[in-house]
């Protein structure tokens, strides 16, 4: 008798920690700050330093601005001649000119990274009536085929480079291929066809855009 | 006498009526107003704040002569040829990052009803101040619930115990019976002793219900499927990808070019967000919190260059020892983002991961998709030595577990 209730006193006990057991894991998945248990820390944390991470000086971040001057590889990635000044707009206006060619497949290209990156201040058709001006403070950008009909492309470059206005540098989004295609697109949108492209000097185009451009 | 009041009459009549002409005039030019200054001014100026440029209330009496006001706005910089002596003008374009205000092709009666708009802006209604109910995490708090029931029944057990013993001492008393105190527990034990059948069922069940749910909670371990972490900026995906219908690659673009999908540095925030101070939900609380990070000083619209990381709590995570690549998936493969994140642009703060990202879970999708070989350049070598391969036994649906999409070294090397 006496053993049957030590043996039952212990399967008891085994009892009571298998219920702890079940109720300490369903505990851990009602924190949504915690991602739960894991079995070993199983290389989902690296010793080296990730993306993302932290613990580099000075600002704590791991991501690093690249040292001043340095050139990123592959395309034509030498740095941009014209500075962010009045002067640089109207000299990039004047000199700047698409390196590609004006035909369907640089266009269709343009357009799906319009679709990406431009649509919704300017909106789907470059009316300047994209979903982000249209849902909150931020003021419409001028149409293409109005306000902005006679921009050049070199201008248009520029401002990608480094901002206009209230819109912000694309720089860091779109290579300079992936900004020259989209600017191709927009000309299509500003009513322009391969032939007004040939005859227009982009000199003329530039003091022509300066009583309209905003 | 008649006469009199009948001339009285139509006089009034004929005040009254030309004093609606002189309203709906004054509105039609106030309406005017409104409109040139939206299409032309707005996007670098506000009326009681400063902007791209300075704020606009009170702009004519900050210049000498309306004539030198309206040449400025025509052409500033033929202005400043002109005028070299007007320090204000000078000062200015100084001020303001030597920012070119664009001419503006208005006459002056289009001028006089920007201006006349400025002097008097449209009444802001009182906004009524929305009971910002935050989107209180639902917390689980089933554990708690269960646990507290637990208390609950033993107390109620103790308490029923208690009354038992001491209406037995009581009928003890009575019948002059000496009966031992006996423990709680020692009567749980004679009772399980008395009751074998039922207390081998009970324990059966509870080994049995427990079972099932420690091998669904063990499987859960190492799988991050719902985790939805806090993050220092209250940022919602159904706001900017639902509602303003921002492509995900504004944001994550790299994911279209490499390996990772991206944290967007914050001057994408502000590519938006230089324009946008205030929030429908959080107000301007959160949005302030980009502005602290990118060293944006909204009151001058200046950087200040005192930078400071986001730290956001990262959410999908595969271990090291698996190789997973964006591009290879979205560009290659056409996929789209919402194969393995959901409906992203339907989720609010605080985002969630959607899928368990498991092993088991990337086979599963390998030996179901299809690839998307059709006018796709990455697939034309491969595709024609497959039709080589495949000639005498073609393949129905071409998975990519068919090119070699399970094969182990695909993911782990």
């Amino acid at each position: 008798m006496k053993k049957s209730n030590a043996s039952m006193k212990s399967f008891a006990s085994i009892l009571g920690l298998f219920v702890l057991g079940v109720v300490v894991l369903q505990s851990c998945k009602s924190d949504p700050n915690s991602p739960g248990f894991e079995y070993m820390p199983d290389m989902y944390r690296s010793p080296s330093y990730e993306t993302y991470g932290t613990g580099l000086e000075p600002t704590g971040a791991s991501a690093r601005v690249p040292a001043e001057n340095s050139i990123a590889m592959g395309e034509d990635n030498l740095p941009y001649p014209y500075p962010n000044t009045f002067e640089g707009y109207e000299a990039a206006g004047m000199n700047l000119k698409n390196p590609l060619a004006w035909n369907d497949e640089n266009i269709a290209k343009g357009k799906a990274n319009y679709m990406r990156f431009c649509v919704h201040c300017h909106g789907k058709k470059g009316k300047g009536d994209g979903t982000v001006p249209t849902n909150s403070e931020y003021p419409n950008p001028p149409a293409y085929d109005a306000g902005l009909k006679d921009l050049p492309a070199g201008k248009m470059f520029h401002s990608l480079q480094w901002g206009k206005n209230l819109m912000g540098s694309h720089a860091s989004q779109m290579t300079k291929t992936e900004r020259w295609e989209v600017i191709l697109y927009v000309q299509t949108l500003q009513g322009k066809t391969a032939n007004d492209l040939m005859n227009v000097a982009p000199a003329d185009s530039a003091s022509a855009a300066e009583g309209k451009e905003q | 006498m008649r006469l009199l009041s009948e001339l009285k009459g139509k006089l009034s009549f004929s005040i009254s009526l030309l004093s609606i002409f002189i309203f709906l005039s004054g509105n039609v030019q106030a309406l005017d107003g409104e409109k040139l200054f939206k299409a032309n001014c707005a996007s670098c100026h506000k009326i009681d704040k400063k902007f791209i440029g300075p704020a606009l209330a009170g702009v004519e009496d900050r210049w000498e002569s309306q004539e030198n006001l309206y040449a400025w706005i025509k052409n500033s910089q033929d202005y400043l040829k002109k005028n070299s002596g007007d320090g204000y003008a000078k000062s200015l374009f100084e001020d303001y990052n030597k920012s070119v205000m664009t001419a503006q092709a208005l006459s002056d009666e289009e001028i006089a009803a920007v201006l006349d708009y400025i002097n008097n802006p449209p009444v802001k209604e009182e906004k009524v101040e929305e009971v910002a109910a935050a989107p209180v995490q639902a917390e689980d708090y089933s554990v708690y619930w269960l646990i507290g029931l637990l208390i609950v029944i033993l107390v109620i057990i103790k308490v029923l115990m208690d009354v038992k013993s001491s209406l037995k001492q009581v009928k003890a008393g009575v019948t002059g019976e000496t009966i031992s105190d006996v423990g709680p527990v020692a009567q749980v034990t004679t009772w399980m002793g008395s009751h074998k059948r039922t207390t081998a069922a009970l324990v059966l069940l509870v080994i049995v219900v427990g079972s099932v749910d420690l091998w669904f909670d063990a499987k859960g371990i190492g799988v991050y499927e719902g985790y939805s972490p806090e993050q220092p900026i209250k940022f919602s995906h159904k706001i900017h990808a639902g509602d303003n219908q921002i492509d995900c690659g504004y944001c994550h673009g790299s994911a279209y070019k490499g390996k990772t999908a991206g944290i967007p540095s914050v001057n994408v925030c502000m590519n938006c967000h230089k324009g946008i101070s205030e929030g429908k939900v959080w107000g301007t609380e959160e949005i302030a919190k980009i502005y602290d990070a990118a060293g944006f000083d909204p009151e001058k619209q200046q950087y200040t260059g005192d930078e400071k990381p986001i730290e956001w709590i990262r959410i999908h995570n595969l271990p090291d020892f698996a190789y997973f690549n964006h591009s290879q998936h979205v560009v290659v493969g056409k996929q789209k983002c919402q194969t393995c994140h959901g409906e992203v642009e339907t989720f609010d703060y605080p985002m969630k991961q959607h899928s368990d990202l498991t092993m088991g879970w990337c086979v599963d999708c390998h030996r179901e998709t299809e690839v998307a070989m059709e006018g796709n350049a990455y697939y034309d070598k491969i595709h024609e030595e497959l039709k080589e391969r495949y000639k005498d036994k073609p393949i129905k649906n071409f998975t990519v577990e068919h090119i070699g999409g399970l094969e182990c070294a695909k993911c782990h090397y």
